[in-house]
């Protein structure tokens, strides 16, 4: 069952092509990893599938809708989210307003209540005791929780995140997967995951997605894709190089 | 237990934008309005009663321009073409068409949300110093366009003199009438002011302002319409601007292109940096602050503007935040120890 498809996706930046007539289908209800090395078009896909950037030829379909030229929040009131890669906050406001935030706008994005209660977002993201606290204080573990538990207030059918593990110790990493496959596994989102450490996508990945130089390389489950010879050598190099 | 309706979670948010202590710093602002009030009546001398009328219509501007610049983080500096445009379709609208007063200052508030979002819409396809450089640019275009509007009845260099009293209920209120008037700008003022910090901005239009302000991308992701809140920042604070304009305009009797030079915009950048921005009272407080001061500066005559500019620099170099930055700097200062 496909949640969103991206039909013949290019994107150009003047004459240089980020993505070049990308298609795959993002399955509802699932975990998909998205990997590649620096400058693949990682962000570039992120942002065509969020409403960051315009498509500049192909489709993004989302719940059977063409939604290609649709801005951030008009996205987001049909129930697209996402986190990003340096967690950006409102900073000058408490952890409980970011969480409002998200209610209350994605609320009028979508004309229609969210359908996650603070309750869930407070016992997954473990905020209960912080929402009175600055969120320009909190620690780069707790920034992320508190950007994932704002998307996740917005009511989000699918969450889209830009590298959720960047930054974290191996512990960190360990916790907040946990919380991704909660996400997942208790609210029912499908999650898509951008993220550059492949074991850990490996191990919380239903599938994933390689794209190189802007274009699609394999879709598949983990064991198949990271013993792939040609994603090998992407990664490391021609075997024979040497 | 789950409750079936999710409209009410079992625990809500408490916050300033869900009307937390809501009707206590609303009594607290009322307390010190009345205290005002009384204040001018116990001043018997007219030309400080003058100053604090000045005070109550800076007021209006400056809590206007507090709210696109310190609280939706837009870099308007148009701030006093919405306040010439309120004066002077204020005092024409009384001028020309005959309109009492107060009608021409409601019309001048919808002068000015039509003005706010002219400016608005090219700003809004422009970022951060852009905006700035764009409305500043307004600012300076626009003596020259009132110099050229003397054909249709702007008063070119000279201005519109003879601007009707303002008539409440039947009773000419003459420029002399200073007590009135005290009454009339504090009422003026504090409506305005408590509007703009405890309605607008404690309400969900302040949430989005500051969500742009801190995380423009992020705000977008979590379903804040940027346009419209953009827009909106801009058209109310052009109405507030523009009904202090047009009470401005009655109050003293001429509108002259001076409203757009260097001593008005000074002073008022003077304020905000006085006051600092985003955090109420605090931009308030600089407009007292600066107001008073530029009076008890008056015998320097010629050197007023210099010590003006002396001062903006030094405040922004040594207090960037101004009197709330230096407050906030205190407490967290405490807060490490």
């Amino acid at each position: 069952m496909s949640h969103m498809s991206l039909e013949n996706v290019t994107m150009k930046f003047g004459p240089f092509r980020a993505l070049t007539d990308v298609s795959f289908h993002i399955d509802r209800g699932e975990i998909l990893g998205v990997a590649g090395p620096n400058g693949a078009g990682k962000s570039t896909l992120m942002n065509v599938c969020t409403g960051g950037l315009r498509a500049s030829e192909g489709k993004v379909i989302f719940d059977g809708k063409t939604i290609t030229p649709f801005s951030r929040h008009v996205r987001c009131g049909l129930g697209i989210a996402q986190t990003f890669q340096v967690p950006t906050l409102l900073s000058s406001l408490t952890v409980g307003e970011n969480l409002l935030a998200g209610a209350l706008f994605g609320r009028e994005a979508r004309g229609a209540p969210p359908g996650i209660s603070l309750d869930e977002i407070l016992s997954l993201t473990k905020l209960g005791d912080l929402l009175e606290m600055e969120a320009a204080r909190a620690d780069l573990l707790t920034r992320k929780r508190i950007m994932l538990g704002a998307a996740l207030a917005t009511g989000p059918e699918m969450i889209f995140m830009d590298e959720p593990l960047g930054g974290l110790n191996a512990e960190e990493i360990a916790d907040f997967l946990d919380v991704v496959r909660h996400v997942r596994d208790t609210l029912g989102i499908t999650v898509v995951m951008v993220e550059h450490k492949t074991r850990a996508l490996a191990e919380i990945a239903d599938r994933i997605l390689i794209i190189n130089f802007g274009e699609f390389v394999m879709l598949d489950t983990p064991e198949i894709v990271l013993n792939d010879d040609h994603v090998v050598e992407i990664y490391l190099g021609k075997k024979h190089d040497a | 237990m789950k409750t079936q309706n999710q409209h009410a979670p079992a625990r809500t948010i408490s916050s300033v934008f869900t009307g937390r202590g809501f009707v206590k710093d609303s009594l607290i602002f009322w307390a010190v309005v009345a205290g005002l009030a009384v204040l001018g009546a116990l001043i018997g001398d007219n030309y400080i009663r003058h100053v604090f009328i000045l005070v109550f219509i800076w007021c209006i501007v400056i809590a206007s321009w507090d709210l696109i610049l310190g609280y939706a983080g837009i870099f308007n500096y148009a701030q006093l073409v919405f306040f010439a445009f309120g004066a002077y379709s204020s005092a024409m609208l009384s001028i020309y068409a005959g309109f009492t007063p107060l009608l021409s200052i409601a019309c001048a508030a919808g002068v000015g949300a039509a003005v706010g979002a002219l400016i608005a819409l090219p700003s809004l396809r422009l970022k951060g110093e852009y905006v700035a450089l764009f409305t500043f640019a307004v600012h300076l275009a626009l003596p020259p366009v009132i110099q050229q509007g003397k054909a249709i009845g702007m008063g070119g260099h000279t201005g519109l003199l003879g601007v009707p009293w303002l008539n409440l209920f039947g009773h000419q209120v003459s420029t002399i009438d200073k007590l009135t008037w005290f009454w009339v700008s504090l009422a003026f003022g504090s409506v305005c002011v408590y509007l703009i910090y405890f309605i607008v901005l404690r309400g969900r239009m302040g949430l989005a302002f500051i969500a742009m302000r801190d995380a423009g991308t992020f705000a977008q992701s979590i379903g804040v319409n940027e346009g419209k809140y953009k827009l909106l920042a801009f058209v109310v604070s052009a109405v507030f601007t523009a009904i202090a304009g047009g009470v401005y305009a009655h109050y003293t009797t001429v509108v002259t292109p001076k409203i757009l030079g260097t001593e008005f915009f000074l002073m008022a950048m003077v304020m905000i940096a006085v006051g600092g921005l985003g955090r109420f009272p605090g931009a308030i407080l600089g407009v007292f602050i600066v107001v008073i001061g530029n009076e008890l500066l008056r015998s320097f005559d010629d050197y007023r503007l210099l010590l003006l500019g002396v001062a903006v620099v030094i405040l922004v170099i040594f207090f960037p935040g101004g009197l709330v930055g230096l407050q906030r700097r205190r407490s967290a200062g405490r807060g490490g120890q």
